[in-house]
């Protein structure tokens, strides 16, 4: 009995020795260095660890990006996701140091972490990627932040808005807001700069309700807009995202309303968004460039680990301490659609 | 023959320790810089949060019961706590206006709520004999929700004082959250092996209408093992703000109820009632470190990662039931 006890329990060890052994081989077969440009380093690649604050669509775009630019450099990058958890970030952190990685590209949880996540960095070079520390003055040193300026994304949406009110002569505009997820900064932001940008363009944005708080959930805006479509009075729906969007585009459909008789705005340009716009259900979107957020996140911490400005070989301009990448936001309508297919 | 049955069951209990060891054996080789003094404190840091919940949670399963709202109520009493220790100055502050109290005080009153809420679901679940599994599931949601009414945003800019447990390390080296877990440990090997309290943990678990005839107060002893599940809720939340700096009503201790549930039933508690070792549920917390940290420092994708804690978790779970049914 003693026997098949321990055999039991070297089997198990087995498996996993065999599962793990397993895992390594992927592991360094997909981390073959291909020999950078990066001459100083003698053509052994700097290595890296990506660390998501959760693995969705847009991330995953990032994710993408980040790893073209490795390849190009001849980066080691792996890749982690910290399931919206800010504790689990600074934990990858540590590891990445442990296991020796020369910097870690960080997807902000909670933009009030930052100092954190830079004092567990170390001595790492720390690149803040598609999310902004909630304190800038943190950055600086081995710490840069590449990301897009969201007022920038609202403020496309407000200015399309403005543009199709004034051509129907329309200044007096009711608005459903969904919003996403409270406390983060691109949520605020999104939400404020949108109402500013139709200002801007001489309109009158009015509250037809209480802004919908959906957390970014193509779900749980179709949800919570329902109830409104029939009760209120509405000119346009704003979200904060596409999925969002596409919540309220699906709620009108479901109670036999024609989405395409206002105008419905996200941001993002998903594939989903862009085929919506394309099917006239939305309006119009903004894209963020996931792809370019995660290669100049890349270009950024090869950057700092070489001393040159981060956005050295960038398009990309740096804010006014030279701390912070832009990368752009672009407004995408049914005429140019067809770039961003 | 004495002996060699002494030996027999030496290893039988303590199999997984062998586990553990070979686990650390395959990962240093695979990864040198695993068996670093850096990285070991950094996994051990890394799973003080959720092992001390395990520590909370392996008595409710002793007693044939589950918690599922620990990670929920540490997330209320982050909220709360964080929020009384901001800066009064702070513009994002929840209560302006109140100031920083002193973080002794505020752990006090951390450690009070965890009781509290601990007491209610408790004591509906002692007196009104609805499956613990339900009874912990509302109160999770309850917990949740009420942290997201409490603040919508993140509690962040915490005092020091408050940030201690949780994010010092003496010498700037080794961090003091790991003195609590294994203080925290000593705490529960304690109460469960050497008070009146663990031991009728033990007989309810194994047979709840025996205990009460052996005139064990039943009703009573749930009540406290819940308070204690959830007053070791409360500890771990507040050392995840601590930690991180911040409490999120959201995402803080989000789903770190199944971890603490795992690490206790790798460690060989068993769902059935009546069977718990401390030591093995030390080891059950370290067997799922050593696999979430070193699976990242070989760059192993995180989704192979809970593929192998998946695979674990049910095979020693089916280890356990072999093993238990033949001492049966």
């Amino acid at each position: 009995m003693m026997k098949k006890r321990l055999l039991a329990a070297l089997m198990a060890s087995a498996m996993m020795a065999a599962t793990l052994a397993g895992c390594g081989n992927t592991s360094s077969e997909s981390t073959t260095p291909e020999g950078g440009e990066t001459a100083e380093t003698g053509g052994d690649g700097y290595s890296m660890t990506l660390i998501m604050s959760l693995r969705d669509e847009f991330l995953s775009t990032l994710e993408a990006g980040a790893q073209s630019a490795a390849a190009e450099l001849g980066v080691t990058l792996s890749t982690q996701d910290a399931n919206n958890d800010a504790s689990k970030t600074i934990q990858f952190i540590e590891s990445a140091r442990n296991a020796g990685d020369d910097a870690v590209l960080v997807n902000l949880v909670d933009a009030a972490t930052a100092q954190q996540c830079i004092e567990a960095a170390g001595d790492m070079q720390i690149v803040f990627v598609n999310r902004v520390p909630q304190d800038t003055s943190v950055l600086g040193g081995n710490a840069a932040a590449v990301v897009s300026d969201e007022n920038q994304s609202g403020g496309y949406q407000g200015q399309f808005l403005a543009d199709y009110f004034k051509a129907k002569g329309q200044t007096d505009v009711r608005y459903l807001m969904l919003q996403g997820t409270l406390g983060l900064v691109h949520t605020e932001q999104r939400s404020a700069s949108v109402i500013q940008g139709m200002k801007d363009g001489g309109l009158n944005p009015i509250e037809a309700a209480a802004p919908l708080v959906a957390d970014y959930d193509r779900a749980v805006a179709m949800d919570m807009i329902s109830p409104l479509l029939s009760t209120t009075e509405f000119d346009c729906i704003i979200a904060n995202n596409d999925a969002m969007a596409l919540g309220a585009v699906e709620a009108m459909q479901a109670q036999g309303m024609d989405p395409t008789s206002i105008p419905i705005v996200g941001i993002d340009a998903t594939v989903d968004g862009i085929q919506a716009l394309k099917d006239g259900t939305l309006a119009m979107t903004v894209f963020q460039d996931a792809n370019g957020q995660g290669y100049g996140a890349v270009k950024a911490a090869v950057n700092l680990i070489e001393g040159n400005p981060i956005n050295d070989g960038t398009d990309y301009e740096t804010d006014e301490t030279g701390n912070i990448v832009w990368v752009p936001f672009e407004p995408v309508t049914p005429e140019n659609v067809a770039d961003y297919e | 023959m004495q002996k060699s049955f002494d030996k027999k069951k030496f290893l039988s209990q303590n199999s997984i320790w062998l586990v553990l060891i070979v686990l650390v054996i395959i990962m240093s080789i695979a990864q040198p810089s695993f068996f670093s003094v850096n990285n070991l404190l950094t996994l051990l840091s890394g799973e003080a949060v959720k092992g001390i919940m395990a520590f909370g949670v392996m008595f409710a399963i002793l007693s044939k019961g589950i918690d599922l709202t620990i990670g929920a109520s540490a997330a209320l009493v982050a909220v709360i706590t964080a929020s009384l220790v901001q800066p009064a100055d702070y513009a994002n502050a929840i209560l302006p206006g109140l100031g920083t109290l002193p973080a002794p005080l505020v752990f006090l009153i951390g450690l009070a709520l965890g009781a509290v809420i601990g007491g209610i679901y408790g004591a509906i679940i002692a007196y009104t004999k609805i499956p613990p599994f339900i009874a912990t599931l509302g109160a999770q949601l309850i917990c949740r929700a009420s942290a997201k009414i409490y603040t919508n945003r993140p509690v962040s800019n915490l005092s020091d004082d408050f940030r201690f447990l949780g994010s010092y390390r003496i010498g700037g080296v080794f961090p003091i959250i790991i003195i609590v877990f294994f203080v925290m440990f000593a705490i529960s090997a304690f109460l469960l092996t050497q008070t009146r309290f663990g031991k009728n943990v033990y007989a309810i678990g194994g047979n709840d209408q025996a205990a009460r005839v052996a005139g064990i107060n039943v009703e009573k002893n749930l009540i406290l093992v819940y308070i204690w599940c959830s007053v070791c809720a409360a500890i771990a939340g507040m050392l995840l703000a601590g930690r991180s700096g911040s409490a999120d009503p959201a995402n803080t201790g989000l789903n770190y109820e199944l971890d603490a549930i795992a690490a206790a039933t790798v460690g060989g508690t068993s769902h059935t009632g009546g069977i718990c070792r401390v030591s093995g549920v030390l080891a059950g917390i370290l067997i799922l470190g050593v696999i979430n940290n070193g699976l990242v420092m070989l760059k192993v994708d995180d989704n192979m990662t809970n593929i192998v804690k998946g695979l674990i978790i049910v095979g020693s779970v089916v280890l356990d039931m072999r093993k238990n049914a033949k001492r049966a």
